[in-house]
């Protein structure tokens, strides 16, 4: 027992250091295109051929916390935000999520249809036009408050009201109706 | 303190005359032949005696109390039997069943305790403090007063209960309310003045302008003006008469949407600060009808019942006083039936209320079965259970139609009987009227404005016949609301309990025995002293109380016997959050909140920054998977967190531990779940952030407890071995049995 330490004698460890998390200082991070590939050099440390960029918060904090991985899945480390990247990697990045993220943003709604239970939307959004259909929605959507609604159609696509008050009139009645 | 019942009274002499104090004198339920019978045991300073209750005179046992070596309760099914031992020789001094059971074992362990107190006493010559009886404090489960039995975990009895306290109590609700109460009552008040004009214009409308007699009869240009103005007053009466009403059922409504609230909020507060024994004794399914269902039904009572009863009173009394200053003949034939109307009405009272009864009951076990099921569906279709699950609800469903028919059919029945015989009042004035009318007695517009008043008088008496019944339900729904207020959470917050917000982590057991039923210890006399960072691996078969030890160190339940110290200072004395906030729990079944991995992470330390909350996923090896969703740690866990596999939910749970940052950590086969791979990651992971906090880790996978500074085997509820991984081996007893065992399934395992 007297091998023990009480809590008092070790200094505290913190979370992260604990845990050993890895975060990627942006200025030794090189990141470049090969074809369609994304490729990475942390400087003094090593390369990554294949480079998969994800959020980490996807919805609270889309625009920090990047998850960067190899292309075996396992985590090079993380990068607190694409903005301390130099110009051409910061390109890079916001291309690469821009990609992988396929979440139009609803502009106007100019029909909705209900039919038997389903809602037929007609949309204008961020990547034009289009379409969908949603099942029990006021059970699928997102509310993520703030006016934020991320509403996901039967194939599991979704699409994404930034705040609803900057919908027009039309288009903030048709969709709370539905909400 | 002596333990002397006063429930059933002792019989006369009993007490008297024993030359030293009395004290014990308790009742039996059985004779020693295991007949029902009542016998006396009587403990008094230098005697133990057993009487037959009619002869209290010549003791059936009589031994000397000095002369007792020890004492002892044998376990019987459906009873027991007192055993004391006199010399070497003991002897059954008396049975009782079940109903007893708690009451002598306490009594066992005096005389046991007060043995070995001589015993030390002429041993070490030098006077201790003698034991003392424990007396239950909670005597029993039932009402003090009329013996009833009490609903499980309330101390309110439905019997004794005076139903005008609870109307009382449920109008003390109305207390912050009272100015929209006061503008509703007035309103009403208005509104019922309002109501009485329109009968009493129809006399002048009858009398001077239908149907006048010849000597009244005026001009029909007069009597032509004074119509529209009959016609006109009743218009405007009319009009404010619907005006006010609808005033005040906006009020009505606004007033009770909050009372409502306020109920269900003040409700659900108390059901979370509840001990967990409570929740043990229900089920989810019948609080949830609580919170949502009998609030509502009180909201109504305090609404509408309380002012339809005060208005239908009111338009009683007063259409009752404009009656018979009318006529009060006629008055008195419409009370001829008023009789047969009370007492029906007080007969049905108790029948319905008791149908009433059955429907919700089969209504909740309706629910709670849907509850259940759904909750349950996986099990369901593993099992492919579907049509008996059909089968069962069909049967619950089935059983709450036939209650609802009864009741409602019953109800059907003597609603129009009960109208009817009111109903034969207004015959009677018609009978009695029309002949005065004839006899010219009184005018016809007399008799028509008494015929309108009449009308009037009938509703509020059939609603007054019905507020029995309406009473009934809100009042039984009022109850089962204030049973849940009225119950004391079990593990209580002492008034000047100790704040420790910093614990250091010592954990000492003491002498501590525990059972989920008193007379059923689990846990039996464990002494355990843990220092501080130290890390401690439970050890046993399942069911041995390795899960009811760690209850009770994070004082989930209290402790029968002995004490539980951290720090030094008895659990009972600390600040439960303190405590509690420094206690971290990754439990067997893990439970996930409706909401995202963030925000489930975050439940223990909302204020956690994003950086530790990653931190923490990712010292859970929990980051990994994450961020590989689609919304990374946004991803929504659904109910019970259906979306993840057991493995996720588990080291989301070891996460949110983690960033809990507790002194004391208590993982409860929290890797049971992961892959041996996955736990050796974890446990690192852990095994550096733990470094210096107090652990208590069960496991059956021995690996797990690969780090434990010392190992405790439990068996049959104590402790078999206890020490260091080595010494245990070392003794070659149960724990090198159970690592061979062990060894033998990896090896097979790996061959396989």
């Amino acid at each position: 027992m007297d091998v023990l330490k009480t809590a008092e004698d070790i200094a505290p460890m913190s979370l992260a250091e604990a845990a050993r998390m890895i975060f990627l200082d942006p200025a030794k991070v090189k990141f470049f295109r090969a074809g369609v590939v994304l490729r990475l050099t942390i400087d003094g440390d090593r390369s990554v051929l294949k480079v998969v960029i994800s959020r980490i918060f996807p919805l609270s904090h889309p625009s920090g916390y990047l998850s960067i991985r190899d292309g075996g899945g396992i985590e090079v480390g993380i990068l607190r935000s694409s903005e301390q990247l130099d110009e051409h990697g910061r390109k890079l990045v916001e291309e690469e999520l821009g990609r992988r993220y396929f979440l139009p943003v609803i502009r106007k709604i100019t029909s909705v249809v209900e039919r038997f239970g389903t809602v037929e939307w007609h949309v204008d959004t961020d990547r034009g036009k289009c379409r969908f259909t949603t099942r029990d929605l006021r059970d699928n959507v997102l509310r993520l408050g703030g006016g934020r609604y991320i509403l996901p159609d039967v194939d599991d696509n979704r699409y994404e009201v930034t705040d609803t008050s900057r919908l027009d009139r039309a288009s903030l009645v048709s969709l709370l109706r539905h909400l | 303190m002596a333990l002397i019942e006063v429930m059933p009274v002792p019989p006369a002499g009993l007490l008297n005359g024993r030359g030293s104090p009395v004290e014990i004198a308790v009742v039996t339920d059985l004779t020693c032949h295991g007949t029902f019978g009542e016998e006396w045991l009587v403990v008094t300073g230098t005697k133990l005696q057993v009487y037959p209750v009619d002869n209290t005179v010549l003791p059936r046992i009589e031994l000397e109390i000095e002369a007792i070596k020890g004492a002892e309760i044998e376990g019987l099914i459906g009873g027991g039997a007192l055993l004391i031992t006199v010399g070497n020789e003991t002897q059954e001094i008396l049975r009782f069943s079940n109903t007893h059971q708690k009451k002598f074992g306490h009594v066992a362990r005096y005389l046991q305790d007060m043995a070995e107190h001589r015993e030390n006493k002429t041993k070490a010559g030098k006077e201790q403090e003698p034991p003392q009886i424990e007396v239950d404090k909670d005597e029993g489960k039932r009402c003090p007063t009329c013996r009833l039995l009490l609903p499980e975990g309330s101390n309110v009895c439905p019997a004794c209960l005076n139903k005008g306290r609870v109307l009382l109590r449920i109008v003390s609700y109305l207390k912050p309310y009272w100015r929209q109460t006061l503008f509703i009552w007035i309103t009403m008040l208005v509104g019922l003045v309002i109501g009485l004009i329109p009968p009493y214009l129809t006399r002048p409308l009858m009398d001077k302008v239908l149907a006048p007699g010849p000597e009244v009869a005026g001009p029909i240009e007069d009597r032509m003006r004074l119509l529209s103005l009959l016609v006109l007053g009743l218009l405007v009466s009319q009009v404010l008469s619907q005006a006010v009403g609808i005033w005040r059922s906006r009020a009505v409504v606004r007033l009770g949407a909050h009372l409502s609230n306020d109920l269900r909020i003040k409700l659900y507060s108390h059901l979370q600060w509840l001990s967990l024994r409570f929740f043990q004794k229900r089920s989810v399914g019948s609080l949830m009808s609580r919170v949502m269902t009998d609030t509502q039904a009180l909201e109504n009572v305090l609404v509408d019942g309380i002012q339809h009863l005060v208005v239908n009173l009111l338009t009683l009394v007063g259409i009752g006083v404009v009656l018979f200053v009318m006529n009060w003949k006629l008055a008195l034939a419409v009370l001829i039936p008023m009789p047969v109307v009370i007492v029906l009405s007080r007969v049905s009272w108790k029948y319905l209320h008791s149908l009433w009864h059955r429907y919700w009951h089969y209504r909740a076990r309706l629910s709670a079965t849907v509850n259940d099921t759904l909750s349950g569906i996986r099990v369901v279709k593993a099992f492919a259970r579907e049509d008996e699950e059909i089968a069962r609800f069909r049967t619950s469903s089935a059983a709450m139609m036939g209650s609802d028919t009864q009741a409602e059919q019953t109800w059907a029945t003597f609603f129009p009987i009960l109208w009817f015989i009111t109903s034969t009042g207004s015959l009677l004035v018609w009978y009695f009227g029309g002949q005065q009318v004839l006899w010219k007695q009184i005018s016809l517009g007399t008799l028509m404005t008494f015929q309108a008043y009449l009308g009037m008088f009938y509703g509020p008496l059939q609603f007054l016949s019905r507020i029995t019944d309406y009473l009934a339900r809100s009042l039984t729904s009022a109850e089962r609301v204030f049973e849940v207020l009225d119950s004391d959470p079990e593990v209580r917050e002492l008034k000047d309990c100790v704040r420790m917000p910093a614990i250091k982590g010592r954990v000492e057991l003491k002498n501590v025995t525990f059972g989920y039923e008193a007379h059923k210890p689990v846990l039996k006399n464990i002494n355990l002293d843990v220092a501080a960072g130290e890390m401690i691996g439970l050890v046993g078969k399942s069911g041995v109380g390795k899960s009811t030890a760690i209850n009770l160190i994070c004082r989930f339940y209290d402790v029968q016997a002995g004490e539980i110290l951290v720090d030094g200072v008895n659990v009972r004395d600390i600040h439960q959050r303190d405590l509690r906030s420094q206690i971290g729990v990754v439990l067997q079944d893990t439970f996930l909140f409706n909401g995202t991995i963030l925000e489930n992470i975050a439940y223990a330390r909302p204020e956690a920054s994003i950086e530790d909350i990653m931190a923490a996923a990712h010292a859970a090896n929990a980051h990994g998977f994450i961020v590989k969703k689609t919304d990374g740690y946004d991803t929504k866990v659904g109910e019970h967190g259906q979306s993840l596999s057991a493995g996720e939910r588990q080291r989301i749970a070891i996460a949110r531990a983690i960033l809990h940052n507790p002194k004391i950590l208590i993982l409860d086969e929290a890797t049971a779940a992961v892959d041996v791979d996955t736990e050796i990651q974890i446990q690192e992971a852990i095994g550096r952030l733990i470094h210096g906090r107090t652990t208590f880790a069960i496991a059956h996978r021995l690996s797990t407890l690969r780090n434990a500074n010392r190992l405790l085997l439990l068996k049959d509820g104590e402790i078999a071995e206890l020490g260091t991984h080595e010494e245990l081996l070392a003794k070659k007893g149960e724990f090198s049995r159970m690592v061979d065992a062990y060894k033998q399934m990896s090896s097979v395992v790996e061959v396989a």
